[in-house]
């Protein structure tokens, strides 16, 4: 059924009867040619992108609960192209351009809205360093305007600009950044793959990754086992476990990242804004409600729930970012649980198991980059081969000494 | 209309306040929402999506129709729950989400659009062409949405947050949660009593119950001070604990200068970081409406409510009143307000097999299938005996049953359980470590089983404690049983909400399981609407669509 | 969240540094292969249940305490003096 604005005037005249299921709910055969282990966003992109770029079409999703069910229903819902290192610059750029035709190549609107995202500057230095990123940014065929003191003060006159501790010098704006409709990417891409054969299943474990002779023969689950010759697992907050199916040990550490939402309010915050020296970050969703989240809780859980020292953490950095908030009220929190790798960038590869892929350590990233993931990750289950924008995101990066070191704080676990 | 006699609050203390530019008064002690409704004030609001005309629904910090901007001498404060600010000298509120004028608002055409914005509609359309998305449609869209607004400037305000640590927390001021801190308090525990209303009490003040043989109101005075009295023991009322974090940590926030005029020397609010050994949750239970066409008019209330205005601030905000229900409480709402000598048109029970007997007409098997009145109730039509009925009514007070206040019960990914002779979900055991739910909130639904539950709730507090529980006195009190026939939802023509603050009809979540979106959060997300619905749509929800679709 | 430590008793988590898993204690020798550094270095357990990490009592006593936690609950088993540890206690 196709959507369209016609089908809504028309089937709300009578009785919205007509609307068929957004996609099926069949039972796991006994073999397929491909497997996704995990129906979040990254793995029905996956899978939506196998079925359409490579024409892998007798693929099934296994999925433990229901489908976008983890990060890509929890998380702050930015999405931009604003790094600096080659390696993430192409693989982001890439992602934002997926974004700009998702409703048109969905058929579903995610409500992508490019309201601009602003880096903010406190002092000179960092000024500098927002105008490095803003050429790399440019040099990768994406947009950045340093913006002066006054262009941030006329575009959010609510910033505190006097603050003691964090006046403002500036900002780095990136005029495509923006959010999306978290829940709406995930169900874009399941009905898309549903209609072009793929097979969806919800409430089905993976417990055991079948490997004989260094080559991966299928999985075992709740619904029974499952052969295939390709079994990619994309599951970021649970990678290690799943990882370990196969014996192996990864790169990751599991934390929590919170985020809040508050009641609904007339529109005020028009953009992004990043506040970094404060790991703060808010905006403002379409029912009205002001998104913002700020950093992890900083030790190692599966918890999907945070504790009361980040929590006054991220509401004393809005406060002091934008002290109209505090007239807000917070309706509620969530924790997601964020894959953290040593250098803060994400690993698209294969394993030492042939057939057995991996699409992990998204840190605090992933909701922008599941169109991109998805894209990489189907190319790299189809072909064998790395995607050219995704060649960097590989899984043996730090024995080798090819870190992508984004955040420049270096690769130590406890750093982050 | 207030009734003489009735109700705690000061009426020797007139106050004035400001609704919408016009002058009214009440009286020290109320709340927005009571010292409103008895100036004959019943349209305080539009609602979220169809910018329908709602008042007050309930008498607490639960209201989702009633919330106002409060207006200070430089700033605003957004979605305050009317049924929560206490009235002060000048205060000075506005309703929000309307344009131009609360009675008359344009935003109102989207009521006229309803069958076009069914659940999750903007999902399927606005995406052709692509650029009116930004252009046009999202800006649309995101003006229409929101409630009320910040005003952009610096919040000037002084809040305050404070550590605290003790033996024993009590949540709640009821009949579980005083006689949970009586037990411990004795004990020589140190408490910390935590209640969100301003009076300690919770419904033996809003239900005028009887304990002893005496009004419920001469023993809560007696415990409270006592409690007073005690070095040990700490009461907060006007706090809220808003979550519950790992090793007994507890986050609270405390009104301190909200309901009281502008004070330079007063935090407007405190946040508390609670440590307890041991907490006794005596959170009690909120009502729950009845899923019935045109639900949501102003003067259609739930009849715990309609009960606490009468009792703890003398206010009936009607004069002919009708009442359906499901279960037997309602019954206990509509003698006292007889008593009172307000006029009841009608008892409407849906359970054809309860009791006729009653001061006035009593419908047995009756159901509401329509309401009349824009800005006010004045109608309502419903079938009885396979007829069908008419009654002149401007209050409709509603009961579909009670749902216990778990929700801290869930804050450490504990799930409830649902419990079928209740109609209702109860707390899940020990989700939450060291921590006891009790009374109300626990699915024990008499003054008898809460002041019980609420003794044994802190003796077993205490023996974790290594204490040794001093004997309290238990007061006499009703053990009626609680006694429901689930009804979800009456079939009819008109939508039914199910969720007034998202405006979600049991039309939207049917869509949304027709489309295959059958997980409740799949539900929760398409229709973004709050714990309301999920308890809907995994308990009686589903049940009510099972028998809708047989 | 409150920590124990074995020298201030239960604090707060706002007065401790975290530094990862237990892992990092346990050092290849200096003739310790590219595979070992690797995997002593960056790859992790990461387990979801009870794991051993490093907390150090930075507004407190100072201490560097191994604390037995669970991941999945948040629950905190107890917690041992890394000095302790290095002694063979």
């Amino acid at each position: 059924m196709r959507y369209s604005g016609l089908k809504v005037i028309t089937e709300g005249l009578f009785g919205n009867k007509g609307w068929g299921r957004a996609w099926r709910d069949p039972a796991p055969k006994a073999e397929y040619d491909a497997i996704i282990i995990g129906g979040g966003g990254h793995g029905l992109a996956t899978a939506y992108y196998l079925a359409k770029n490579h024409g892998l079409t007798n693929i099934a999703v296994l999925e433990k609960g229901y489908l976008g069910g983890g990060n890509i229903g929890r998380n702050t819902t930015i999405v931009r192209a604003n790094y600096y290192m080659p390696g993430n610059s192409e693989f982001y750029s890439h992602s934002l351009k997926l974004w700009e035709g998702l409703e048109a190549e969905l058929n579903y609107n995610v409500m992508h809205s490019q309201r601009g995202q602003l880096i903010l500057a406190h002092s000179d230095g960092q000024r500098d360093t927002l105008a490095r990123r803003g050429n790399a940014m440019i040099n990768q065929g994406d947009d950045a305007e340093l913006w002066t003191r006054e262009q941030v003060r006329d575009f959010a006159p609510y910033l505190d600009f006097e603050q003691t501790r964090f006046p403002i010098y500036g900002g780095l704006m990136h005029k495509r950044g923006g959010t999306a409709r978290h829940d709406a990417v995930a169900w874009g891409y399941a009905r898309g793959a549903d209609r072009r054969g793929v097979d969806l299943i919800q409430n089905c474990e993976v417990t055991g990754i079948d490997i004989e002779n260094g080559v991966v023969t299928g999985v075992q689950t709740t619904r029974g086992p499952i052969r295939a010759k390709k079994v990619g697992m994309v599951v970021a907050g649970r990678s290690s476990q799943v990882a370990a199916m196969a014996g192996m040990r990864l790169p990751i550490e599991s934390h929590v990242l919170q985020a809040f939402v508050t009641e609904g309010l007339k529109p005020i915050i028009d953009s992004v804004i990043s506040f970094g020296m404060g790991h703060f970050y808010i905006s403002q969703s379409d029912k009205g409600g002001l998104v913002f989240g700020g950093d992890i809780d900083f030790y190692a859980s599966y918890a999907a729930r945070g504790n009361l020292p980040m929590v006054e953490h991220v509401m004393e950095a809005g406060m002091t970012l934008m002290p109209m908030i505090g007239r807000a009220k917070v309706l509620r929190s969530w924790g997601g649980i964020m894959d953290m790798t040593p250098d803060g960038s994400p690993i698209i590869d294969k394993t030492h198991i042939e057939g057995l892929f991996v699409d992990a350590g998204w840190n605090y990233g992933g909701f922008k980059a599941a169109p991109a993931s998805g894209w990489c990750m189907a190319h790299l289950m189809a072909t064998g081969q790395s995607h050219e924008v995704a060649k960097r995101f590989r899984l043996d990066r730090f024995r080798t000494g090819h870190v992508l070191d984004e955040e420049g704080t270096g690769s130590q676990h406890n750093l982050h | 209309m207030r009734i003489e006699g009735k109700g705690a609050i000061d009426r020797t203390k007139p106050v004035s306040f400001k609704f919408d530019g016009k002058t009214y008064q009440g009286f020290k002690g109320d709340t927005l929402a009571s010292a409103l409704l008895a100036n004959g004030v019943k349209l305080l609001g539009r609602s979220f999506k169809y910018h329908r005309p709602r008042g007050v629904l309930t008498a607490g910090s639960e209201e989702p129709n009633a919330l106002v901007e409060v207006v200070g001498a430089t700033n605003q404060t957004p979605n305050v729950r009317a049924t929560v600010q206490e009235i002060f000298e000048g205060l000075n509120a506005r309703s929000q989400n309307r344009w131009p004028s609360l009675r008359f608002d344009l935003m109102a055409v989207n009521d006229l659009a309803a069958p076009f914005l069914s659940a999750g509609f903007y999902y399927k359309t606005f995406m052709w062409p692509k650029a009116l998305w930004e252009g046009l449609y999202e800006p649309i869209i995101r003006r229409a949405a929101g409630l009320g607004s910040l005003s952009g400037k610096h919040d000037e305000g002084h809040y305050e947050k404070a550590f605290a640590f003790c033996d024993v927390l009590v949540i709640g001021a009821g009949p579980t949660g005083l006689m949970a801190a009586l037990t411990a308090a004795r004990a020589g525990a140190d408490v910390i009593l935590c209640e969100e209303d301003r009076l300690l009490g919770g419904r033996l003040i809003a239900d005028d119950a009887t304990l002893n043989g005496k009004p419920a109101a001469d023993w809560v005075a007696a415990v409270e001070a006592e409690l007073r009295a005690s070095p040990n023991v700490r009461i907060m009322p006007r706090t809220t604990v808003t979550g519950a974090y790992d090793g007994g940590q507890y986050g609270a926030l405390e009104r301190v200068g909200l309901h009281k005029g502008p004070r330079p020397d007063l935090p407007r609010e405190c946040f508390w970081r609670i440590t307890a050994a041991q907490t006794v949750l005596a959170a009690g239970a909120l009502e729950r409406s009845i899923a019935f066409p045109m639900n949501d008019r102003p003067g259609i209330m739930l009849a715990s409510a309609v009960q606490s205005y009468l009792n703890k601030f003398g206010v009936v905000p009607g004069r002919r009143v009708t009442l359906f229900a499901n279960n037997d409480g309602a019954r206990v709402v509509a003698r006292q307000l007889m008593a009172a000598g307000v006029s009841v048109a009608a008892i409407l029970d849906s359970r054809p097999e309860a009791s006729a007997v009653e001061d006035c007409p009593v419908y047995l098997g009756a159901q509401v299938t329509d309401t009349k009145g824009r800005h006010g109730l004045r109608a309502i039509s419903g079938t009885h005996m396979g007829g069908e009925f008419q009654i002149e009514t401007d209050l409709l007070a509603v009961s579909g049953g009670w749902n216990p206040t778990l929700h801290i019960t869930c804050h450490m990914n504990g799930r409830p359980r649902w419990e079928a002779s209740l109609a209702a979900f109860v707390p899940m055991e020990n989700a939450v470590p060291n921590l006891k739910a009790a009374g109300a909130c626990n699915g024990a639904f008499t003054t008898l089983a809460c002041l019980t539950e609420g003794a044994d709730a802190a003796r077993a507090a205490l023996i974790s404690l290594g204490r040794n529980a001093v004997a309290v006195d238990q007061p006499k009190a009703e053990g009626m049983p609680y006694v429901i026939t689930p009804l979800w939802q009456v079939a009819g023509k008109g939508r039914a909400w199910l969720d007034f603050a998202n405006d979600v009809t049991t039309k939207d979540v049917k869509l949304a399981a027709q489309e295959g979106y059958q997980s409740v959060e799949h539900m929760k997300l398409r229709r973004s609407s709050r714990p309301r619905l999920r308890r809907w749509a995994r308990g009686g929800g589903q049940m009510a669509l099972r028998r809708s679709a047989s | 969240m409150r920590i124990p430590c074995p020298l201030c008793g239960s604090r707060d988590r706002r007065e401790f540094y975290y530094y990862g898993s237990e892992d990092y204690l346990n050092r290849p020798t200096d003739q310790g292969t590219i595979e070992e550094l690797d995997n002593h270095l960056f790859l992790r357990h990461n387990p979801a249940g009870i794991t051993r990490d490093l907390w150090y009592h930075e507004t407190g006593c100072t201490s560097w305490l191994i604390v037995t936690r669970n991941t999945i609950t948040h629950e905190v088993l107890g917690s041992e003096l890394v000095a302790d540890r290095k002694k063979g206690a």
